[in-house]
């Protein structure tokens, strides 16, 4: 990181080789957009380095990318205005063991209201804390906790509770 | 503890958070007896499994394009980063003139005259200014001054050019026009009109219109940003939004441009830097915080699209000696290593400390005052103010009034309608010059809390007359506000006045107040029952000394103290910690103080820190401190540096740091 930070560029392709299926996963999510999400995490990936060297690295490196990504993916979406498109299929999982899961999860999530759903991938998928859920979505600590109980609750009542009957 | 609280606890605990020990025990044994919390915990591991089960085969490899376009911008010299601290090179007198159709107003250095007229009074508020002597002035004689000059000033009409920097990347610089006037009884007019040469049309211009007639206002203009979001993700293109209310507890919105009255409601931090000669007026220059000087741009606030600003950026305000009216207003981004922080979170570029962000300055004053007819809310039906004898049949009882209201002289009745549960059914307002206090009175208010935007933690006042009421001080856009709760009616105050005029003038009211009802002094929270308590009760529960209050840095009172519990067990003791006449943030410093020999495991990157003979802990993104001492944990919040938070940590545990 300091060696990125003074902008060696081996140092930044470390960072970039770490971090990108996280910052292209993300983008993907907020996007539904695969070649979308691709230039979101291309153009993350410029500003970060642009800004790298004002980075303290008294927040971690992944949720300052993540808030990048998400500034990012905002910006790309004004500009295509596809917002308001549905759910995409392709976001979800591929390798869930058990495909009637994944069905199952991919309804579940289609309920969640978009707030709930970015602070819960946020948690869940990329295991940020709740600060720094709180730091990349620019709320309060206290909001992402709200938010991610809300979310769950929507979760568990859209599956159907199959393991009740076995 | 009920399924929603437990279960908020289970997902808390689930993501790892910190949950205080009692209330994660409380919904362990509250899931072990409830199926659809024990549904709910199954459930959720069931969707963390399926979720945390990653796609990698997906994740294209996008190294290899990523670096390139790394390399190509390395070769840009505009953009190697941070040593070109500024993207987009600035561009002067480009902006494109609108006619206008206005009056003519006096121009700089006309000014010189026009304030002298304007505001006689004045001159003697400004005894030690009428000779430009190398005399040491103190920040509490400009609050002193700017405060005294209140009541003097009748009528007020200027124009002013706002210079906005920094907005996005093609729009780094922006000149927009404001016309401020003011005219007694508490009529407010502000029109800003953007003069800027957008790159495209679909741009919509920050074209704002604000009147306020007594407590009615009128706002138009294009939309706000919606949600949080920055201003590059933001869409261009707005609609107007016109607003009216009939009435509002807020102060006068505009009221500080024209004297800054909120902004020095105290002089702490505050600093006088001397002096300068401003369109040939003799100004004293005094620096500030942007969060302290907020309610000095308050077309920030009315509408349209603005650059953020950190709250610690540093303002520069040049004051005329004579009128303390406000000539010029700077503000500079913080040198401060947090707003780095703060720039990388919005995704901003660097700003350099050196160069302005905002510049608001006045170019002209109308020596005739402005017209009643400026103050019209577009589209409101004139209606005939009530006699106060009148009431009584009206609305079925006589409204409080004050015996001694001092200078201040019953300006206005509103009669609201009662829209909201929270709106008043009557409100006398008395002013004076710029000066004004209101007086809303309910009289079936049931609570839970004292009526008006008074918080069930304000400070607990003995008024002269021997009844109790509860004070907040300026803050979150009210004045000092006071809330008095009889058994018949329910009083709320509010005011520009300082806190003594406003305890003399309550005193004088023919009311009695009592402490609020036992049942507003509860509130359950997960699980937590919240008592409200006293202040010397909550030292000796907590253990804190009795001379606590008075050890607490100058200017700072404990207002108000609660006792929270479970069941039966006492959990812990919150003191609320307020300055007397206005919080820099809004925001009391909140103490708490419960059993424990050990730090938590901290929720996010923290620092040790030593004071005394403590060893304590700095989480920065929390601004909280806390320290153990002998049996007893300490936790300390507020928007604080952290060497204040330390000061009032000696002072609380004792010691001198």
């Amino acid at each position: 990181m300091q060696r990125a930070r003074r902008g060696d560029l081996l140092a930044f392709e470390d960072l970039v080789r770490d971090y990108q299926a996280d910052a292209f996963r993300f983008a993907w999510h907020l996007t539904r957009d695969r070649q979308l999400a691709e230039d979101v995490t291309q153009e993350a990936f410029l500003r970060a380095f642009r800004f790298l060297k004002g980075f303290r690295g008294d927040r971690k490196f992944g949720s300052w990318l993540f808030s990048i990504v998400r500034n990012c993916a905002m910006d790309a979406l004004r500009r295509q205005r596809r917002a308001d498109e549905p759910w995409d299929e392709r976001f979800l999982p591929r390798s869930v063991a058990d495909p009637s899961a994944r069905a199952e999860l991919e309804a579940a999530l289609r309920s969640v209201s978009t707030e709930h759903r970015e602070a819960f991938l946020l948690v869940e998928v990329f295991g940020l804390s709740y600060q720094e859920t709180a730091d990349v979505l620019g709320v309060a600590v206290g909001t992402v906790k709200s938010r991610m109980f809300r979310a769950r609750q929507a979760l568990c009542s859209a599956i159907a509770d199959e393991e009740e009957a076995t | 503890m009920n399924c929603e609280s437990a279960q908020l606890v289970l997902s808390s605990r689930m993501d790892g958070e910190r949950v205080v020990a009692r209330q994660a025990e409380a919904a362990m044994s509250h899931a072990e007896t409830c199926a659809r919390c024990q549904t709910f915990a199954r459930r959720s591991a069931r969707i963390r499994s399926s979720v945390r089960i990653r796609a990698a085969e997906t994740v294209p490899d996008l190294v290899e394009p990523i670096m390139a376009a790394v390399a190509r911008e390395r070769t840009r010299p505009t953009i190697a980063p941070a040593t070109d601290r500024r993207i987009a090179p600035r561009r002067h007198n480009t902006w494109r003139r609108r006619p206008r159709h206005r009056r003519p107003m006096i121009l700089a250095p006309g000014i010189a005259a026009a304030i002298a007229g304007l505001v006689v009074g004045s001159m003697v508020v400004g005894g030690p200014w009428q000779r430009p002597a190398n005399r040491e002035i103190a920040a509490a004689t400009v609050v002193r001054s700017v405060r005294s000059a209140a009541p003097t000033l009748h009528a007020f009409h200027g124009t002013y050019t706002i210079h906005e920097f920094g907005l996005s990347d093609e729009v780094p610089e922006r000149l927009l026009e404001m016309d401020v006037a003011f005219l007694s009884p508490q009529r407010f007019r502000l029109e800003v009109d953007d003069r800027t040469d957008y790159p495209s049309r679909s741009w919509t211009r920050t074209d704002l219109l604000y009147i306020e007639d007594v407590t009615a206002a009128y706002v138009s203009g294009p939309s706000g940003c919606p949600g949080d979001l920055p201003v590059d993700v933001c869409p261009r293109t707005r609609a107007t939004v016109t607003r009216r209310s009939e009435y509002s507890a807020a102060a006068p919105l505009p009221a500080d441009l024209v004297l800054p009255l909120a902004t020095f409601g105290s002089a702490r931090g505050l600093e006088v830097v001397g002096r300068d000669r401003i369109d040939g007026r003799d100004a004293v220059r005094l620096r500030l915080s942007f969060e302290r000087a907020a309610p000095m741009f308050p077309f920030l606030r009315i509408g349209g699209t603005w650059r953020p600003f950190f709250e610690r950026d540093r303002v520069l305000l040049w004051l005329d000696a004579e009128s303390w009216l406000p000539l010029r207003t700077v503000v500079y981004p913080s040198r401060d290593q947090e707003r780095d922080e703060w720039e990388l979170r919005y995704g901003r570029v660097v700003e350099s400390p050196d160069e302005p962000i905002l510049d608001v300055r006045m170019v002209s004053i109308d020596d005739e005052q402005p017209d009643e007819s400026m103050f019209r809310i577009p589209g409101a039906s004139p209606s005939a103010t009530p006699r106060l004898d009148d009431l009584p049949a009206r609305i079925g009882y006589a409204p409080a009034t004050p015996g001694d209201a001092g200078d201040l002289e019953l300006v206005s009745i509103v009669l609201p309608t009662a829209s909201a549960t929270v709106t008043p059914s009557s409100l006398l307002v008395y002013a004076e010059g710029l000066d004004y206090l209101k007086i809303a009175e309910r009289r079936d208010w049931t609570g839970p809390g004292p009526f008006g935007p008074v918080d069930s933690v304000a400070q607990q006042i003995h008024l002269t007359g021997g009844g109790i009421a509860y004070y907040e001080p300026a803050g979150e856009g009210y004045g000092r506000r006071l809330a008095v709760h009889t058994e018949s009616a329910d009083l709320f105050l509010e005011t520009n006045l300082t806190r003594d005029r406003l305890l003399t003038i309550a005193g004088s009211l023919p009311v009695r107040g009592q402490p609020l009802p036992p049942a507003w002094r509860h509130q359950d929270s997960t699980g937590v029952d919240v008592e409200r308590i006293g202040v010397a009760e909550a030292l000796t529960t907590a253990g804190l000394p009795s001379s606590l209050p008075e050890r607490l840095p100058e200017g700072y009172v404990v207002a108000s103290a609660e006792l929270s519990k479970i069941g039966s067990a006492v959990e812990g003791v919150t003191l609320y910690l307020r300055q007397l006449d206005t919080d820099a943030t809004g925001e009391p410093l909140i103490l708490h103080v419960e059993r424990g020999t050990g730090l938590p495991p901290p929720l996010s990157a923290a620092e040790r820190v030593r004071f005394a003979d403590v060893d304590g802990r700095w989480t920065p993104s929390r601004s909280q401190l806390e320290w153990v001492t002998a049996d007893s944990y300490h936790s300390l919040q507020g928007e604080l540096r952290l060497s204040d938070l330390v000061a009032f940590a000696g002072a609380i545990s004792g010691t001198d740091p």
